[in-house]
This record gives structure tokens, sequence and C-alpha cells, in this order.
């Protein structure tokens, strides 16, 4: 600070009085420690406040798709999924461009093993949205088909769902997180 | 993380510097010790999280008078709001405070001189503060207060002539 030194001689002029108390102590005293003691204080506030109050936490990416694996193992939602998946691929064997021959659906089951994993797969999520739930369950009534056998029993515990988790974010690239969030 | 630390580190440097300065210039204006901390912390915190605003225009410790000095007006302002309505002035109504103030020391002349004080219009009492407390230069308080040097020695030279009669018409003993 720029000090003003005039100011002597100014007050000496305008007010002796005020000239004379000013010598006096400064009256205003603080507890004592309290200088030392605050920058601590602060510090401490300043951390404090720095945390969010009460803002809503927003889901993780991670959250989100723990979530969803958990949901598909609920029991019955699985059962669902994994009959919709059957039914899937049923329709796939009679959108097939035809021989001649009408076939059975033990016939059509057994083509699959002429379909690689992978054009089962495709298939079925290119046109998943195009499947009617109502043709699917009257594929599946037909196919004869026992559901519970033909799927692997679920029945992961959240260990099990954290590992598949892990892996399967092992395998994504950043364009399948951005498509899947 | 690392940021944080050194924030902090330089933030402790700025506190050594000038948080007594702060604390005595945020004290004389509202008087009590408890008003002056809370002043005082909500000054340094808004410092602290706004210093990057600090343009390096004017000397640093203006701009901290200046937020210091708000900060107080402000507190001062919503106070007095709050405050219901006495039937003593604000004159004795300070004398009485400060003889009750275990934070206070100061004989009856002092006491006198902070009442008179009181009275003064509240830019006044700041220029009056400034120039005799805390012996500030006309040129740093046109800077922080954003008015001409000459309307600041005229306005603490009428807060001199106030003071000085009001100090004339007490009894002290």
């Amino acid at each position: 600070m720029r000090k003003q030194d005039d100011l002597k001689q100014e007050l000496e002029e305008l007010s002796p009085l005020l000239h004379k108390l000013k010598a006096q102590e400064n009256p205003f005293k603080t507890p004592e420690g309290y200088f030392a003691a605050l920058p601590d204080e602060l510090i401490t506030r300043l951390r404090t406040e720095a945390q969010p109050v009460s803002a809503p936490v927003r889901p993780t990416w991670t959250d989100r798709l723990l979530e969803f694996l958990e949901s598909l193992m609920q029991p019955r939602l699985a059962v669902g999924l994994a009959t919709v998946a059957i039914l899937v691929v049923s329709a796939l064997l009679w959108l097939r461009p035809e021989t001649g021959s009408e076939t059975t659906a033990s016939e059509q089951l057994a083509m699959l093993s002429d379909l690689s994993a992978e054009e089962v797969n495709d298939y079925v999520t290119e046109n998943i949205e195009t499947f009617e739930e109502e043709e699917l369950m009257v594929a599946v009534a037909e196919s004869g088909i026992e559901v519970e056998q033909t799927l692997p029993a679920i029945d992961l515990d959240s260990k099990a769902i954290e590992e598949y988790m892990e892996e399967a974010i092992q395998e994504m690239d950043e364009e399948d997180l951005e498509t899947l969030f | 993380m690392k940021d944080d630390r050194q924030s902090e580190r330089g933030f402790r440097l700025l506190l050594q510097k000038y948080q007594e300065r702060l604390y005595w210039h945020i004290r004389r204006m509202v008087t009590e010790h408890e008003d002056a901390n809370d002043v005082l912390q909500n000054c340094l915190i808004k410092i602290f999280r706004n210093i990057r605003q600090f343009e390096g225009k004017s000397q640093l410790y203006t701009w901290l008078y200046r937020i210091a000095t708000n900060e107080a007006i402000s507190f001062l302002a919503q106070k007095k709001r709050q405050q219901v309505a006495s039937l003593d002035n604000d004159e004795s109504h300070l004398a009485n405070k400060l003889r009750a103030d275990a934070y206070f020391d100061g004989n009856e002349v002092q006491i006198h001189l902070q009442a008179a004080m009181e009275g003064l219009p509240e830019k006044q009492k700041l220029v009056f503060q400034l120039r005799y407390f805390e012996e500030m230069n006309y040129q740093d308080m046109s800077e922080m207060l954003g008015t001409s040097v000459g309307a600041l020695k005229a306005s603490f030279h009428h807060a001199v002539k106030k003071v000085e009669t009001y100090l004339a018409g007490v009894q002290i003993d």
C-alpha cells in the first residue's frame, strides 16, 4: 500500500483533537489465536463447501449396463427373451427362400446347423423389430420345442453379472458405447 | 488434485499477507468481532473462488479491499433491515454495544469517536475510516471507490469536522 506521507500534516491542520486521538492504541481486540487459526478454518470450509450439496447423481454408463444386464437376468424376462430368440430363429427359417416343398419345424431346426452363428445373429439383430410377437408365439408352439430344455439355466449371481459385464465392456469399442448410451 | 494443493498454498500466502488488514478494515465497518469474522470469511472465500478474475488493472490489495468493502456494506444493509426499531439513536446504541463488547477495550473517548463515525453518511464514514484509521492515500482510495481524489478530500474534510463537532458536544470524563 502506498503510504500517505502528508496525513499527519493534514490532520494537524484539520483537527488537532483527532490528530491527538490517533496516537491511542487500537481498542478493538480479537479472540486469542484468531488469525493463526483462520487459514485452516477457511481451507476446511472451502473443502466442505466444494462438495455438491444434493445434486442428483446421474447414473454412469456402467450403472446402466449393469442395470440392463440384471434386468435380463430376471427369471420371467429371461425366459421371455430366450423364447423370443428361439422363435426368431424359427421365423428366420420361414423367411428363407423356399426350395419347393414345405418344411416342418423340426426340419427347419435341422437347417439351423447349415447357418453360421454369425448369420443368425446378424439376421436377428437387423430384423428383430419386424417380427410380430404373435407370429413368433405361433411359431414356437408349432415347433414343439421345450423352451426350458433348450435354454441354459439362468442363475447368475451379481458376481457373475459383473464378470460378464467386464467382458462385454472389454469387447466394446467407443462407437458401441455411444450407440448403447 | 495438484492444482488444488497449489491453489491452497497460494491462498495461504495471500491470507498470510492480507487477512489481518482485511479483518481490521471490515471490523471497523461492522464493529463486532463475530460479524467481522463472518464477513471476512465470506469475503475471503469469494476472493479464493474469483482470484482468476483479478485482471491486474489495479493493485491486488485495492481489489481485495473493494471486495471486502462491498461485502461489509451488504452485511450492514441486511442487518439494518433486520433490526427492530430502537428508541436509541444509532450513536448511543453503538456506544452501549461497545461498552458491553468483550472484544472492545477502548476508553470513553474512543467509544465516542466510534459513535461519532456511526452518525456519518455511509460513504463519508468509509472515507474517514480508510483515511484516518487505515491511512490509505487518496489515489488508492480513488481506484477502490471509483471517486475522484478531489471529492474524496472534500468528503474526508467534512467527516473530520462532523466528528470533531460531535466529540466537542459530548461530556467526556
